[in-house]
């Protein structure tokens, strides 16, 4: 019960950080203190409800009921898995907000959005009911579009091929064009997928989760209406977690958001897709979903190798990070389809690590910009001479994104093998190979290219101040206890708690 | 006189409306406050007549019905009404000020048929409560600013309104012809004649007239936008939802019998034509008030999909849906009669850096917006996606996939205002103003209500 306060805490400081002076540095400190007072809370809880040691532990609180007769309830369950995320969460949220320190324009406001999508990714990941879920995905991706608008960067992006005259009509590149199109993703997917949670809330009679696993026995997710909505919740959460006929939101919002938008869009909103099949298709579709497995094995290794390569292309940095991490994703829907515990909970350890890494990358090139005014990989050179901080945590990032030992990607990328191979299709393991081959090839050459080379003529000017430092040297380090311990995240989701979860 | 007790709201509203008439004519110099004092006591002493003791049954020979869902339904009509009177008790404008009481005479009028229409089980009653309904709204449209085109407005809206009752007479008519009675308890469905399916569907001309549903909804963008800007709350609302619950009565029968399903193929194309046609209207507005009297129309064609629903839950999303498109609604117009500069010919560009001026209006109408947009936390939320879970469980996929896209549509265009609300403009064209004190307080009782509904839609159905 303790822990719904973190659905309110940021709604305070939401309402202080409007009331204060704008110019004034509470501006600044209000949401992160509150986003602080989330991650205390959640630790906290976990420590009060001894976490650590207990196997299996579900907390199910039922607020009350919203419409009985069709069997909705605000309800909410916690289990070790959602406190996993909701850390990851948090992460992700504390460094947004460190990012937008150095913006002057309407700080408050930019604060404001990222809080609001803070209760929303919260909800989301507690969430018991399917339509408090889908409220709670409302509200974190409402926001999205108001943030990009508002203080997106408008891209000068060269217009050639025989669609020219459609594509310059659109106005390709300029912020309100990726601001449309993220939108229009997101809210086709919510469409889809509040049409696939309605389906299945109205064929089961009740939409709580909980509920709906206790009934399990009967083939829940083989009727054909049931079919049609397991489709469209993959659909939906698909295009929200970029699988890869509808991935391409992602590179031009990514592109255009600015840092702290980008931060969210890679930490946590690529996150909800994914937090939807860990929470929904896997638990209740799990018939349905062995049955089409094969579906996301395919999908899934087209976006390791295609987003690899179209990574490799690149010469906007910010597009470089969007495509590493649609290959990245790529490694979580292929452990899911793997249909084993390791699986599983490899995914959600690639998720959380790809969370922190692909923060750190997005943090590291929006300081780049901030020093050299520009992003692209052509024009950057000699880094390491003209800021050594920059250039060392955008090499760790790189670095960690490869899945370099030592780092949380390595361990994530060797438990989704390993489950590979458990699974009996081994062959597959040539997919991730591949992509973290080609993933090495591309991170070394742009590391070579803008913090090895020198030229003549650049000076010194160190331009981090305290704050980045801090957050910068915080996602490090968890980086790397993730990398040197795994045990204790693992212990979180290792197989008894994923029986619990999946209702077994 | 055992009869009137049934009556009784309706009638404190009618002797409401005489008082209000009479202050008029008594020469005194604090005229508005009697008026408004006068108008809150008759509109709270009818809700609670409403609300406690109104007896429940049929009465007048059956012509009438009272029962739990009308009284609800009224209370909210009358509340609706309430606001958006208070809000012209406190227009600046000279005509207003002149004629504030003969305003509130017809707009009294109006309601009070209203909430006959929403009771009556008759054709013959029902017809005269549509009149009731109607007539003063043709007179009040002609009032507006601008004169040519608001009796333009006005004209289109008096013929095709007074054809559309022409159409209601003879759909009761046919009615009559197949079942020998006047009363519509006494319509037999299931039976295979053609002339019901007639009578049907001149009967849903004139109710897709009054409510602006798809083939009859061209009257609503030149009355909106030629009206005084102060009945809107009521224009935009009332009559609305006064027909819709009559629908909801009309055809409730339907299912009892062996279902006619011309009938309901009938009223689908009204749904979807609204529905579609409404989202693909709006989405070309650059005028506010066209946009914000198209974007009605997907709201009308929810509305009567919810009202024809055959499962007995449907009632309580239509009292939700109508709470919060009353609420939402009136206080949308509020906060626009707020704005200084306001007038007919207002753009959407127009708004931009109202945040800047007065962020306390900029945030309530954002907060309206995105209620009536359907966005989590509102009230709208619940309403939109409520209907279309329970369309899928009756009438299949097609209806909620037409729901959710509008949904998505109306997102885009409800949220290219609230774009314009919050971006910059350039500093020499700011000026701060202050509203009106009773303003303020209308816009906070909306926005309480369309905050606390989206937080625990089940409170409706907790008061009533």
């Amino acid at each position: 019960m303790i822990l719904l306060s973190i659905l309110l805490i940021p709604l305070i400081a939401i309402v202080l950080t409007n009331v204060v002076d704008k110019k004034s540095l509470y501006v600044k400190i209000f949401p992160l203190l509150g986003s602080l007072g989330c991650l205390l809370l959640i630790l906290y809880y976990s420590y009060h409800n001894n976490l650590l040691s207990l196997v299996t532990f579900i907390e199910y609180i039922h607020l009350y009921d919203i419409f009985p007769k069709l069997g909705i309830s605000m309800s909410f369950s916690i289990s070790k898995i959602s406190i996993i995320l909701l850390i990851l969460a948090n992460i992700t949220i504390t460094t947004a907000l460190f990012s937008t320190f150095n913006i002057n324009k309407r700080l408050n406001e930019i604060n404001t959005l990222i809080l609001a999508i803070s209760i929303g990714i919260y909800g989301l990941i507690i969430a018991d009911d399917l339509f408090v879920f889908f409220l709670f995905y409302e509200i974190a991706v409402v926001p999205m579009f108001l943030m990009i608008t508002n203080w997106g960067y408008d891209l000068k992006r060269e217009i050639s091929g025989p669609f020219k005259k459609i594509l310059s009509s659109l106005s390709v590149g300029t912020k309100s064009y990726g601001a449309y199109k993220i939108t229009l993703y997101l809210l086709v997917g919510s469409l889809l997928i509040f049409l696939g949670l309605g389906i299945v809330g109205i064929n089961e009679g009740t939409f709580s989760i909980t509920e709906i696993l206790k009934n399990k026995d009967f083939n829940i997710g083989t009727g054909s209406d049931l079919k049609i909505a397991f489709f469209l919740l993959v659909l939906g959460f698909g295009s929200h977690s970029a699988l890869w006929p509808l991935h391409t939101w992602a590179p031009d919002g990514h592109g255009t958001a600015p840092t702290a938008g980008s931060i969210i869009f890679a930490g946590i909103l690529m996150k909800i897709g994914v937090i939807g099949f860990i929470k929904i298709l896997i638990t209740i579709f799990s018939v349905t979903f062995v049955e089409f497995s094969n579906i996301l094995i395919f999908l899934a290794s087209i976006n390791i190798i295609y987003g690899a390569f179209t990574a490799m292309m690149q010469d906007d940095l910010k597009y470089l990070a969007a495509y590493a991490s649609l290959s990245h994703i790529g490694y979580i829907f292929l452990a899911l389809a793997m249909n084993n515990e390791l699986g599983l909970s490899s995914a959600i350890l690639q998720t959380v690590s790809h969370g922190l890494i692909i923060c750190l990358l997005f943090f590291s090139v929006g300081l780049i910009f901030n020093l050299k005014k520009t992003r692209s990989i052509k024009e950057l050179n000699s880094l390491s001479d003209n800021s050594p901080w920059i250039s060392k945590i955008f090499i760790f990032a790189a670095f960690a994104s490869i899945g370099f030992p030592l780092t949380s990607g390595f361990v994530a990328e060797f438990l989704i093998i390993s489950s590979i191979a458990e699974s009996g299709k081994p062959l597959l393991i040539v997919i991730p190979l591949i992509g973290i081959f080609i993933t090495t090839l591309y991170m070394f050459r742009t590391v070579k290219k803008i913090c090895l080379k020198y030229v003549e003529g650049n000076k010194e000017s160190s331009s981090i101040s305290f704050d980045e430092k801090l957050i910068c040297s915080f996602l490090i380090i968890i980086i790397i206890i993730v990398g040197i311990a795994p045990n204790f995240f693992l212990n979180f989701i290792n197989g008894e708690s994923i029986k619990i979860f999946l209702g077994i | 006189m055992d009869q009137i007790k049934f009556l009784l709201p309706e009638i404190t509203l009618i002797l409401l409306s005489f008082a209000l008439l009479f202050n008029s004519l008594i020469d005194q110099i604090d005229k508005r406050i009697t008026n408004k004092i006068l108008l809150i006591i008759g509109s709270l002493v009818s809700i609670i007549l409403l609300l406690n003791g109104n007896p429940q049954g049929y009465f007048l020979n059956d012509t009438f019905e009272n029962n739990t869902l009308t009284n609800t339904i009224k209370v909210l009509l009358v509340s609706g009404t309430l606001l958006s009177l208070l809000l012209i008790s406190n227009s600046k404008s000279e005509q207003f000020k002149n004629y504030f009481n003969e305003y509130c005479f017809l707009l009294i009028l109006s309601l009070v048929g209203g909430m006959i229409v929403v009771s009556s089980r008759e054709f013959l009653t029902m017809i005269i409560s549509f009149e009731i309904l109607s007539i003063p709204i043709y007179l009040i449209s002609a009032m507006g600013p601008n004169s040519k085109k608001s009796i333009e407005a006005a004209t289109k809206l008096f013929f095709f309104g007074t054809l559309s009752t022409v159409f209601l007479i003879f759909s009761a008519v046919l009615f009559y012809s197949i079942s020998g009675s006047t009363y519509i308890n006494d319509i037999i469905w299931s039976t295979k004649d053609s002339v019901i399916v007639l009578s049907t569907i001149f009967l849903l001309l004139t109710v897709s007239f009054k409510c602006a549903l798809y083939p009859f909804h061209f009257w609503v963008s030149d009355t909106y936008e030629s009206a005084p800007m102060n009945i809107l709350p009521f224009l935009s609302t009332i009559p609305k939802i006064a027909i819709i619950a009559f629908v909801f009565f009309f055809f409730q029968n339907l299912y009892n019998f062996n279902t006619n399903y011309q009938i309901i193929n009938i009223i689908s194309i009204l749904i979807i034509g609204s529905i579609s046609f409404g989202s693909i209207l709006s989405v070309k507005q650059n005028n506010l008030f066209r946009l914000l009297a198209y974007s009605g129309i997907p709201h009308a064609g929810i509305l009567i999909a919810c009202a024809i629903n055959p499962l007995p839950v449907s009632s309580d999303f239509l009292i939700l849906y109508f709470t919060f498109y009353i609420f939402s609604n009136v206080g949308l117009f509020i906060c626009l009669n707020s704005l200084p500069k306001i007038n007919k010919d207002f753009t959407i560009n127009d708004l931009s850096g109202l945040y800047k001026d007065s962020s306390f209006i900029a945030i309530c109408l954002t907060i309206f917006l995105l209620s009536l947009a359907g966005a989590p936390l509102f009230a709208g939320f619940w309403g939109k996606f409520n209907v279309a879970l329970i369309s899928y469980k009756s009438f299949g996929l097609f209806l909620p996939i037409l729901i959710m896209a509008s949904a998505a549509v109306s997102f885009y265009y409800y949220i290219k205002i609230i774009r314009f609300i919050f971006l910059n403009k350039s500093i020499d064209q700011t000026y701060k103003f202050s509203t009106n004190t009773i303003n303020i307080f209308l816009i906070i009782i909306c926005v309480i209500i369309t905050m606390a509904l989206g937080i625990n839609p089940n409170l409706m159905t907790k008061i009533f």
